[in-house]
């Protein structure tokens, strides 16, 4: 314990020291580093924050030192989040290397594979992306179409990848492809990655409702991919991709997407709390949700203290995803109504709102649907039965 | 503050789990109703509560109990909920307990807690209107010589039927000022009526015509009954929350089992993916709200317990309202037990404040 307790105190007094001014606070859109080959860092206090927590291998706190991660444990862990949020430092690096392909390699990959990608990784050298989804092939995932033929030592890639977060602009891809298309549906898939400067990439943006060129479209054309590059044994893909839903649907789940604060800091901040009393129905809502928000994070941080004490969260990540994405939608549809026509014009500063609302309808489709997210409780949590 | 639980609560919850588990409280819950048995005693497990120290949970051991944190004690009710078990534990274990071992009355402290600890009942007889509003006592103690004249009526008393002495809370004539302070249940001018309730609990009203008291029965300073009062209730609603939280739990877990079993068209009902959807956002709720009851456990702060009592509330609510309706028929049967849940649930959520008492309260709180 008081091992811990200096740990908190070394962790406290590091961050007061490295972590920039300009790094600390609520998060804008901007603040978001996501590194990678053609990083344009948006400001010095960004690159140094970087710099400073990948030297410490903080990006990637729990993996293990050999691959540049920070060796904490999950204790350790914790105490980092906690002082990180007591600063409101910003995450140095937003990075789907680091929540996902990470996780699939330190569990999946083959020891070079660890020692190759690892550690730039912890150092935000590689922009991934997830390539799963495509036209045809959304929650029912293990349709996919994409092939991957071996041919000598290489896979040669046809196909399209559709709906893939920032695919336009990042380095890599990790994903599934088909390499067995003889095979039943769930023992054909492999998880493969690609390198999206190869030859006979072509991904363009698509633009999301919200006007965000969020994610994109990418079409394969006999892209050739070395086959070390294949992650886990060949025609396992699906488990591999599984394991790492689990993370994405925690991480959706747990975040707050735009503005932090309590709904009723919002209300009172834009209305007062005479004109919020003058509409009791419109207060009552609000203080409705306020509820119903403090209720839900009581729940994220119990799974997180359970994940922390060795409990595995399993299936039940799929709660987390569910009532945090449909609370988020919630939320923004009354800041909507408590900014009245005010938060319908596009151009003026209570924009974001609008926007932030359209974003977390998305939210509530990626990383699996709703109804996805219930069917998965309802069938690997309650085990009721059938399809 | 911790989610997880700690050695007291998990020794606690075992004991409790396995005491409760064998008394066929919905069965005694029943006859006790279909017989109108207003006497508090037919399903009444207490002896065995008060030897496995229940009863003196929350009580210090300088008093004759067992001195455990708020935190663990609510493994109790949970474990009542789930088994729909009664017994005086709520009105006298937590709420009178905590009046007097929070007020400052040593000579009180010393006579009641232990007789508390070893199954004495005492009950809280402050509400007066239907609806919750904690300060709205119309009660009157007139000053005299050494203590005070009570007057008033008071409802919904939780076992004040079963009670030997009762905790009142009574505004001083023509003041502003509350005062706590105990009166013994057979006292001269103390008249108690019982009648069945909703779910198959007394309702017990009793009304105060000029009865005696003395100033050495003053719980509290006069000065602090409001805090003191807020304290009290405060213990009862964590402790009501986490006996919804049993029961909705327990229902929900036997219509998952219905799903599992009961053939329509041809398939188990659990098939059909409408009710896997609202299962599985029950099965979320549910987990919501034992988070909202583990954290007021572990920190006791208003705004905490106010939130865990007011989201609990809706969603046992919510769980009973679907237990009734996947289970069809039999779901509304009174042969078959969901509908004790049910109404138990229903109860409760009304009980010292229901959801929009406490989501008010929990806005005034945030400063809305
Ligand atoms: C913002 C955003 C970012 C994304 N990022 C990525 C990414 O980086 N990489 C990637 O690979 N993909 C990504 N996706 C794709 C996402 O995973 C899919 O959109 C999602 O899985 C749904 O698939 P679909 O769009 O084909 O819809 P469909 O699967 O066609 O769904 C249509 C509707 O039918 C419902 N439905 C489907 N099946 C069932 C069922 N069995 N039971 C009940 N209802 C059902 C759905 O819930 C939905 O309401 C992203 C999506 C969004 C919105």
């Amino acid at each position: 314990m008081s091992d811990l307790n200096s740990f908190r105190g070394e962790v406290r007094g590091w961050l007061a020291e490295n972590c920039p001014p300009e790094k600390r606070g609520p998060m804008r859109e901007d603040d978001h580093c996501f590194g990678g080959r053609n990083w344009q860092f948006k400001n010095e206090a960004q690159r140094v924050w970087l710099d400073r927590m990948a030297r410490r291998g903080w990006t990637a706190p729990e993996w293990p030192t050999g691959y540049g991660g920070g060796g904490l444990t999950g204790a350790e862990a914790a105490i980092l989040r906690e002082e990180m949020t007591r600063i409101e430092a910003h995450p140095p690096l937003t990075s789907l290397g680091i929540w996902m392909l990470g996780p699939a390699l330190l569990r999946f990959g083959a020891e070079e594979q660890k020692r190759k990608y690892l550690p730039g990784i912890v150092r935000g050298e590689i922009w991934w992306a997830q390539g799963y989804s495509e036209p045809n092939a959304g929650s029912d995932l293990v349709s996919l179409q994409t092939r991957a033929e071996l041919v000598g030592d290489e896979f040669i890639v046809n196909g399209q990848k559709i709906w893939t977060s920032y695919g336009h602009k990042a380095d890599c891809l990790f994903g599934l492809v088909r390499t067995e298309p003889d095979r039943p549906r769930h023992e054909g898939l492999s998880f493969l990655l690609i390198d999206l400067r190869t030859p006979g990439v072509a991904a363009s943006p698509l633009r999301l409702i919200s006007g965000s060129e969020h994610f994109s479209q990418i079409f394969f054309d006999d892209v050739h991919v070395p086959k070390e590059n294949l992650v886990g044994t060949r025609g396992r893909g699906w488990d591999v991709a599984k394991y790492l839903l689990l993370f994405e649907r925690q991480m959706i789940g747990g975040m707050k997407a735009g503005e932090t604060i309590r709904l009723s800091e919002f209300a009172l901040k834009h209305l007062g709390q005479e004109a919020l009393r003058a509409e009791p129905l419109l207060r009552a809502r609000v203080a409705e949700f306020d509820l119903e928000m403090a209720a839900f994070e009581t729940l994220v941080e119990r799974y997180g203290e359970e994940a922390t004490a060795g409990v595995a969260l399993g299936a039940k990540s799929s709660m987390l995803k569910y009532f945090g994405t449909e609370l988020n939608v919630k939320r923004h549809e009354l800041m909507l109504s408590i900014l009245g026509t005010a938060g319908l014009n596009l151009d003026g500063g209570d924009a974001k709102t609008a926007l932030d609302w359209l974003g977390a309808l998305a939210n509530r489709i990626g990383g699996g649907t709703s109804e996805i997210q219930l069917n998965v409780v309802a069938k690997r949590v309650l085990e009721l039965p059938g399809s | 503050m911790s989610y997880l639980l700690d050695d007291d609560s998990k020794m606690l919850r075992e004991s409790a789990e396995r005491f409760f588990a064998g008394l066929e409280s919905p069965k005694l819950l029943r006859q006790r109703r279909n017989a109108r048995d207003l006497s508090g005693e037919a399903c009444v497990a207490w002896d065995g509560m008060v030897e496995l120290g229940f009863a003196g949970i929350l009580i210090p051991e300088e008093f004759g109990g067992v001195g455990l944190s708020g935190r663990a004690g609510i493994q109790i009710s949970e474990m009542m909920g789930r088994t729909l078990a009664t017994g005086p534990f709520l009105s006298s274990a937590v709420m009178a307990a905590t009046a007097l071992s929070r007020g400052n009355n040593r000579l009180l402290k010393t006579e009641l807690l232990p007789a508390i600890a070893a199954g004495t009942v005492v009950a809280l007889a402050a509400e007066e209107t239907a609806r919750h509003h904690p300060y709205s006592i119309s009660a009157a103690a007139r000053p005299e010589a050494g203590g005070f004249r009570i007057s008033g009526r008071k409802i919904a008393v939780i076992d004040g039927n079963t009670a030997e002495k009762l905790i009142v809370v009574a505004r001083i004539e023509n003041t502003d000022r509350l005062i706590m302070l105990t009166v013994d249940a057979d006292a001269v001018g103390v008249a108690i009526s019982a009648r069945m309730g909703l779910d198959s609990h007394p309702q017990v009203e009793i009304t105060f015509d000029d009865v005696r008291t003395a100033e050495a029965d003053l719980i509290c300073d006069p000065g602090e009954t409001r805090p003191l009062l807020d304290r009290v209730y405060d213990a009862g609603r964590l402790h009501l929350a986490a006996e919804m939280l049993g029961a909705a739990q327990e229902a929900f877990d036997r219509t998952i089992e219905y799903l599992k079993t009961r053939v329509q068209f041809g398939r188990k009902i659990g098939e059909f993916q409408a009710l896997q959807h609202r299962a599985a956002i029950l099965f979320g709720e549910l987990e919501i709200a034992r988070s909202t009851v583990l954290k007021a456990s572990a920190t006791q702060s208003a705004d905490s317990i106010s939130l865990a009592k007011a989201r609990v509330s809706e969603i046992a609510k919510h769980v009973a309202g679907e237990a009734v309706q996947m289970h069809g028929g039999i779901g509304v049967t009174d042969d078959f037990d969901i509908g004790f849940f049910l109404k138990r649930i229903r109860a409760a959520s009304e009980l010292l404040g229901d959801s929009a008492f406490h989501a008010e309260r929990y806005a005034g709180l945030q400063g809305l």
